[in-house]
This record gives structure tokens, C-alpha cells and sequence, in this order.
């Protein structure tokens, strides 16, 4: 969502989801049916038919994320942001009401990679056909208006300075910079209110016409509407779309040599730590041992390594995760975990040592074993639901193929063994080249 | 337009009738309720446990007793040792977390269906058989003084909402916030934490609600397997806590490091639990169309007009719970754009609550509330969580899991009289709160 939305925070004094967040030994792994069809203008349709219920939801991905921004640090968000601001004959207003006329809901968000846009509508005719005509216009006939130009932009300030008060935020941001120093994951996806005040109309609709195109455009349907139905809104959606602008290529992101350690004073209570690297994208040939063990040392909400050395036995920390942030030019892999300033030192010298053991000894059979089990046992969990399908999909289909991924993915859980787990991460974590990051007072 | 509109929303309701949902309720001997939504779509099911007790139920000195007790259920039993359960529904595959709110504590697992038993068995076992020892009790205080720090202390926008809520809240428990006040949490002991759970935890101040893809009697006949044989207590009868008349607009500022202001104003009003007669209870869905039109959405009137139109706002929000134990509060924030003082901001938004008391709004507004509610009604039943949600949080009121329904067709009803009369009885400043976020410049030191 935009970040304006999430700058206040509905705040939770109320109500604590108080274990971490998340996050069969049954039948056969079950299966989804995700068809599939390219159309003459390039974009990829994925499509998924569940008629249990009157709703159908669909994602538009463009590969025009932050890594896109070139010298125009924070135009890959502005674009993503400015699309519902005015389009075809309506200006933002009259936008939003025709989504609420019909009680459907539109979201636009951007991540490093990718430009999403999700709308969720009732399947009724009247509805779906309303919904989807004001969707298509917001992203196929933009208006970019000037005054909203503006004002998004000061959003974008004060999104910057809310990722100001918040040590997570300034952790990450300081992370990523040092992780990517020479590639385009760097930056801070809202720019820098420098290279925003520099960015005209003119290079908004010049970004636009060269990411936001049909044979770019990924778009993923998922609910109560047929395939020929599907087909047409494939084509509603994506027709008009700007036409075959070439992306150029991107070379990957090299691990720095060594260690680094960086400190950012800040007057919290904790201190933040994060410690990370440049890890991998879902194409990688250890994507599953990867996955798998990380699950083992830092990912399993509540029965990992890092969880139960950090926080079970303790009481350092309320969460102590580690994850790879499957970009599709090696995102990274992060360890990450918040403690009473005072004892940073000591949770950091856990942590390094917690993967330090695993770095050396992989994890055990049973460890191994219950975390398969975990990760096949969950994914009927993870395909439940319109929702958790679309947003698999999404995940997933800028780097492979979703659908083989989707009905693939148990198999290749299971088949993960431990001396693979061991190597895969012998060879790709390096504890002595890893940027570690901490915010909090001076140590 | 109007009437085409209302033809439209009859259309859309017609065909939910062959979507209708079942939903069945039980209840055993010894007290315990429960209620089971069959939703067949996928071999997945939730089950949650509700204790009617939260941070309301508790006063000065003990507050956070209810969260950090959540916390320690998770610390083992007589039969299961500590770790066990997170493992044992790890190892199945399955999701799981728990919640300390206001007015409830609950715990919920899903998991493919066929391992529902497990779910029974284990939340059985830990109604009753909790095992607290010393060094466990030390650890898990410590991770909710961390959980503290994290959500409050080092978050400028939760310590608003906090010493807000210490504000709008004159003598009513939801003035002290469910995590607990640092010293209390410091001053918390073992005992206090068992008293807590011998006091509350038990069949019959306990609520199971499961959905998903079962069956209601075989749903039923385990949890009259597992749960049957644990006895009912005798609960303590909560004294009220009316919360007192306000008597004059009450203001906090929160003076903290931070980058950006914000701004919040809250309105004492009922609750659903509070409303005691059929008028009170239409002013109360009066006023929530009131939160919905001015804070729902990018259609919102604040949206609109504060965000867009004048350009004062980076966001607004409004929301209005009416789902509490307690008299309840209408919330509406906002953060100022840079050059915009936070006085200014608040003058824009008294002017719009005025503007709502002026005239009656135009009937396109109230359409677009109940659209959203009418397809909301669909989307919910996407989610085996806000099914759940909607089934428990009533009941722990003291309500139906019915009046979730009741809730969409009120609101249908209401009209933008109702909803100009309702604005102009509780959104007075007398009822008033202010909160402001005023970002304090940061010293190189961080003072205690």
C-alpha cells in the first residue's frame, strides 16, 4: 500500500499477537490448477478458478521496481503511487468512489523489483465489470496530474522521516546500502527528498512508457470468473498498455570482501541488530537446502535455532529471525533481532555463534526432519485461501515459473538432504564477510 | 441514482443466500461454549480458545498480568514440557499465535484438518495444567519487557497512543495499556501470574470457536472428549467499571524523540455491551457509519478532503470498536504535512465533525458504506481468522457471535439523519481528547 496508509499506525496497544508472526503428514501434496497464457502483446496471464466464493482477486506486477530507478532515486515508487491519482476523465476522487460504489478494493505497492497492483472486487457482472473498467483506467491511461505530483512527494517525506523514528527502518535502509554498495538495491526505495524534488512529469511518463508495458506485464487472476472471462479481463487490463519498450539488462551483485561493522547512535530503549549479505534469487540451484535449512538456524517462527538460543532460553529478545529475501537479483540474506541495549553485546555474540555452529555442523537429521515436515505441512495452509494463492503467485512468477514452482515445491522440500544443506550454506554464508548493523545508544 | 443504487445492493445480497454460511453452537456441562463454521473450501482448519479475561479485567499495580500470562502458556505442562507445544504444532505443519486484548486472551492454531485432535488436546491440557516455575517465569518477563520497549517505549506513535488512552479514559480499565506499565511488569511476580490463571482460566469462562473444513458434531464430540472432564470454577463477579461522565475536553502531549507529528481525538461513546436499549444500540451503528465515512478508505471524507483537496494531511484515520466490554472511544487521526501545525490540522478536522452535525450527509455516502460492508461480508470468508474473529469477539462481550450479522443489516438501516443526530450527541467536546506527537530534538544522549 501506499506508505501514507501505514503511517498511522493502528496501534496495537489494545491487542498483542504475542508469538512471532509467521508464519500434514497427510495426504499426497496437494495441487493447484494455474493456467496459463501468453497473449500477442507479451504479457504473461496466470489464472486460477475457485467458484467457492463470489469474489474474484487480481495482481498486476510490472518489473518496475526500485532497482529501476537509475539517477532518479524514488521514481519507481512515485509512479506506483501517482497511478490512481487522476486517470482517464477522473481525478483521484472520483477514482476511489467508483472502487467504493462497488465495495472493491484497490492497492498499489513496490517493493526492489516489482510494481504490484491488486484489486479485490465481488463477481457479480455489475460489480466485476465496474471494478475492472476503473482498475484498467488507472493503469493504462494515467494522468500524472502536477498538484498530486507534489503532494506525493511530500508523502514520500514524510514516509522518509518516519523510517526516521523507527531504529527497524533505519536499520535496514543502513543495511542494504551496505550490502549493495554497487548495485541498484541499495538506495532507499523512497529516494532521497533530493533526487525527488529533481523528478519532473516528463520522467514519470518516460518511466512509465518503458516499465509499465504489455510485454512486461504479469497479471494473475484468482476467484469465481471463467477462463473465457479470464481471458477477457487479461485483455481489458493489459491492451492499452505502452508497447514493447526493451528493459535494460542488470548485471548481479558481487558479496563485499570483508567483514564490516556499522554503528548508528539512536536514543531507543534496544538496540537493533542486524547482520546480513548478499544471498540469493528463487532461480538458485540450492534455492530448497537454502530454504530448508534457513528454517533449521532463523526461520521457523517459534522452534528456530536463533528463536530458541535468543529468546526461549534467554529472554534476550522478543523475535531473532533469519530469512532470504528472495530478489530477483540476490536479494539478501538477513539475521536480524531486537535487545535491551545493554545486552547487545552479548545477544550479537549469540547470534554469531548460534550460526556460527550451524555454518560448521549443518543442521541434524531430526532437526532437518522436523523442519520438512513443517514446510510440507504448511503449504495446504499456504493454498487455502484466494488470497494466499494470488499472493504465492505473485511471489513467485517474475523469477520462475509459478505454476511448476507451486505443484513442484513439496516435492523439492522433501528431497532435501542434510550434507546438501551443510555445503549450500558453507558456500554461500559467509560469516566473515557479513555487514552487521546495530541501532541503539553508543555501546 | 439513489434508488438505482439500493436496486443494486438488493441484487448483490440475493445471491448470498446461496452462500449462506452454517454456523452451530454447543455447550458442555461444565460450561464451556462452542461454536463451529463449516467452510469446506480447502482441508484446513482453525481452532481458537477465547478466556474472557483481558487487560480491562485488571487495575493499578497488576496491569500487563493477562498478556505476560499468554506469554507463559506457552511454557509447558505437567505432560507436555516447555517448547513441546510450539513443536508439536510446528512438526504438523501447522500456524499458530495468540492474542492478549482488552476484553479477551486467545489462542488459535491452524493446521490441516485432520490433525484438529491435536488442537483439542493440547489447549485442554494447558486450561488446566499449566506449570509455572521461577526460571521460566524470569525469562518470559524479560521478553515482555523487550515486547514492551519495542511497541512503546522506542515507538513514538505507540507512546501517543498509549498516554492518550490514559487520557480519554477518565476510571475506565481500558486506560492502562494491555502490555502493562514498565512497573508493574518489573514488579509482577510468579504468584501473581498463577492466582491469574487459577482465577480465569477455566471451562466456563472459555469460548472455542473453530472453522473450517469439519464436521460440527465430530467437532463436538472431541471437545467433549477433551474438555468434559475439566471442572468449572467459581468465577469471580467483576465489579463494573462505568467509566465517569466526561465533564470537559481532556488533552495529552507526548514529548519524545521523533521526526514526525501526529495528531489523535477521541470521542467517549457506547459500546454494543454498554448500549442497553434498541435506540441506544441504533445511535451506537449511527455513529460507526459516521467513522466509516469520515476514515474508511481513499474515499473517506478526511481523504478526501484533508489528505487531497487541501492538502493538510499526509494520512487520516478514524475507526470506532463497537465490539468492546466497556464504553467504548471514536478515534480519528492524522499526521500533518510539513509546513502545516498540528493546531491548524486539528481546526480542519473539528470543522468537518461540525459540518457532519450541520446537515445531513448525502445519501451516496451512506450507499458507499454499505457496499463496502455487503462485499466485505464475501471477502471475510476468504480468511478462516476473521471468520473467527467475528464469531468469538461478540461472545466475549457478552453479545452473540450472531450480532456479527445483526451488525451488517444495522447498519444497512441506519440513515443520514441517524447518523447527523449521533454526531451531534457524542461528538461534543466534552467527550473530547486531544493527543499530539510533538517531536522533541534529539540530545546525543538517550536520558532514562
Amino acid at each position: 500500500m501506499k506508505f501514507t496508509a501505514r503511517l498511522i499506525c493502528v496501534f496495537s496497544v489494545l491487542t498483542l499477537a504475542c508469538q512471532s508472526l509467521f508464519a500434514a503428514n497427510g495426504p499426497a501434496a496437494p495441487f493447484v490448477d494455474v493456467q496459463s497464457w501468453t497473449k500477442e502483446n507479451g504479457a504473461k496471464i496466470y489464472f486460477v478458478e475457485r467458484r467457492s466464493l463470489p469474489m474474484v482477486d487480481i495482481a498486476v506486477l510490472f518489473p518496475a521496481g526500485a532497482v529501476y530507478d537509475g539517477k532518479h532515486q524514488g521514481i519507481a515508487y512515485l509512479t506506483n503511487a501517482i497511478l490512481n491519482e487522476g486517470a482517464g476523465k477522473f481525478n483521484a476522487n472520483k477514482l476511489a468512489d467508483q472502487f467504493a460504489e462497488v465495495g472493491a478494493v484497490y492497492a498499489c505497492n513496490i517493493d526492489r523489483d516489482n510494481s504490484i497492483f491488486t484489486l479485490r472486487t465481488l463477481s457479480d457482472e455489475k460489480s466485476l465489470n465496474a471494478s475492472l473498467s476503473t482498475f484498467a483506467t488507472v493503469l493504462t491511461m494515467p494522468t500524472f496530474p502536477i498538484d498530486a505530483i507534489a503532494r506525493v512527494k511530500k508523502e514520500m517525506d514524510a514516509a522518509y522521516r518516519s523510517e526516521l523514528q523507527d531504529p527497524s527502518s533505519i536499520a535496514t535502509n543502513a543495511l542494504y546500502k551496505a550490502i549493495y554498495r554497487h548495485f541498484p538495491y541499495g538506495h532507499n526505495v523512497l529516494g532521497t527528498h533530493d533526487s525527488r524534488s529533481k523528478i519532473t512529469r516528463d520522467d514519470l511518463l518516460q518511466f512509465y512508457k518503458n516499465h509499465y508495458t504489455s510485454n512486461h506485464a504479469i497479471v494473475i487472476i484468482v476467484g469465481d470468473v471463467s477462463k473465457e472471462k479470464a481471458k477477457a479481463i487479461g485483455k481489458h487490463i493489459t491492451d492499452f498498455l505502452p508497447k514493447n519498450a526493451a528493459l535494460a539488462p542488470l548485471h548481479l551483485p558481487t558479496m563485499e570482501h570483508s567483514k564490516k561493522e556499522i554503528h548508528i547512535n539512536y536514543p531507543s530503549l534496544q538496540t537493533t541488530i542486524m547482520m546480513g549479505q548478499v544471498g540469493i534469487s528463487r532461480k538458485d540451484k540450492a534455492l530448497f537446502p537454502l530454504l530448508v535449512g534457513n528454517a533449521v538456524l532463523g526461520g521457523l517462527p517459534l522452534s528456530s535455532q536463533l528463536f530458541v538460543h535468543v529468546r526461549e532460553k534467554n529472554g534476550l529478545a522478543y523475535y531473532a529471525s533469519s530469512q532470504f529475501n528472495l530478489l530477483k537479483y540476490d536479494g539478501p540474506f538477513i539475521v536480524s533481532l531486537q535487545t535491551r541495549a545493554d545486552n547487545a553485546t552479548k545477544a550479537l555474540s549469540l547470534v554469531n555463534s548460534v550460526v556460527g555452529d550451524f555454518l560448521k555442523n549443518g543442521p541434524t537429521e531430526k532437526q532437518l526432519a522436523l523442519a520438512k515436515q513443517n514446510l510440507v505441512g504448511r503449504f495446504p495452509l499456504e493454498i487455502a485461501t484466494n488470497a494466499s494463492i494470488l499472493s504465492f503467485i505473485a511471489s513467485t512468477s517474475s523469477s520462475v515459473d509459478p505454476a511448476a514452482y507451486l505443484n513442484e515445491y513439496v516435492d523439492h522440500i522433501s528431497s532435501v538432504t542434510v550434507s546438501e544443506v551443510k555445503s549450500a550454506f558453507q558456500k554461500k554464508v559467509k560469516l566473515n564477510q557479513m555487514v552487521t548493523v546495530t541501532v541503539g545508544p553508543e555501546s | 441514482m439513489y434508488r438505482l443504487f439500493c436496486t443494486f445492493l438488493v441484487m448483490l445480497l440475493l445471491p448470498l443466500a446461496c452462500f449462506a454460511v452454517k454456523t452451530q453452537e454447543f455447550r458442555l456441562q461444565n460450561g464451556l461454549k462452542l461454536i463451529v463454521r463449516v467452510d469446506k473450501r480447502a482441508p484446513v482448519v482453525l481452532f481458537s480458545t477465547w478466556y474472557k479475561v483481558g487487560g480491562s479485567y485488571e487495575q493499578n499495580g497488576i496491569t500487563g498480568v493477562s498478556h505476560l500470562l499468554e506469554h507463559l502458556m506457552f511454557k509447558g505442562t505437567e505432560k507436555y514440557g516447555p517448547g513441546i507445544f510450539n513443536e508439536k504444532i510446528a512438526n504438523l505443519g501447522g500456524v499458530q499465535n495468540a492474542m492478549t486484548s482488552l476484553d479477551y486472551t486467545m489462542y488459535y492454531q491452524i493446521l490441516s484438518s485432520n490433525h484438529l485432535a491435536t488442537s483439542l488436546e493440547l489447549e485442554a491440557d494447558r486450561m488446566r495444567n499449566l506449570l509455572l516455575k521461577p526460571s521460566q517465569f524470569v525469562t518470559e518477563k524479560k521478553v515482555v519487557m523487550e515486547e514492551r520497549r519495542m511497541r512503546i517505549d522506542d515507538n513514538p506513535q505507540g507512546l501517543l497512543w498509549e498516554r492518550f488512552n490514559a487520557a480519554a479514559f477518565i476510571n475506565s480499565p481500558y486506560h492502562h495499556p494491555v502490555v502493562g506499565w514498565m512497573t508493574d511488569l518489573q514488579h509482577m511476580t510468579l504468584k501473581d501470574a498463577q492466582d491469574w490463571y487459577t482465577e480465569w482460566y477455566a471451562p466456563n469462562n472459555a469460548i472455542i470457536v473453530v472453522v473450517g473444513n469439519v464436521d460440527p458434531d465430530h467437532v463436538y464430540a472431541l471437545t467433549q472428549r477433551y474438555f468434559g472432564i475439566l471442572k468449572p470454577s467459581h468465577l469471580k463477579v467483576l465489579k463494573p467499571r462505568t467509566e465517569e461522565r466526561s465533564v470537559g475536553e481532556r488533552k495529552v502531549v507526548v514529548n519524545v524523540p521523533a521526526k514526525l507529528p501526529m495528531l489523535l481525538l477521541g470521542y467517549n461513546a457506547p459500546s454494543l455491551a454498554t448500549a442497553k436499549t434498541v435506540a441506544d444500540k441504533n445511535e451506537v451503528y449511527a455513529l460507526r457509519v459516521a467513522a466509516y465515512i469520515l476514515g474508511s478508505g481513499q474515499s473517506s471524507l478526511l481523504a478526501k478532503e484533508l489528505v487531497r483537496q487541501q492538502a493538510l494531511a499526509i494520512s487520516t484515520y478514524a475507526s470506532y470498536d463497537l465490539f468492546r466490554l466497556h464504553q467504548s472511544i471514536f478515534y480519528i487521526g492524522a499526521v500533518p504535512v510539513k509546513s502545516v501545525s498540528i493546531n491548524r490540522l486539528k481546526s480542519a478536522i473539528l470543522k468537518k465533525i461540525a459540518d457532519l452535525k450541520k446537515s445531513p450527509l448525502p445519501e451516496r455516502d451512506l450507499a458507499r458504506v454499505k457496499a463496502k460492508l455487503v462485499a466485505d461480508r464475501i471477502y471475510k470468508r476468504d480468511s478462516l481468522f476473521r471468520q473467527a474473529m467475528d464469531l468469538g469477539v461478540p461472545e466475549v462481550i457478552g453479545l452473540s457471535w450472531r450480532d456479527s450479522d445483526h451488525y451488517i443489516a444495522s447498519i444497512n438501516k441506519v440513515t443520514a439523519k441517524e447518523v447527523q443526530a449521533a454526531a451531534i450527541k457524542y461528538l461534543t467536546t466534552n467527550r473530547l481528547t486531544i493527543g499530539e506527537l510533538m517531536p522533541q530534538r534529539r540530545n546525543s544522549e538517550k536520558k532514562s
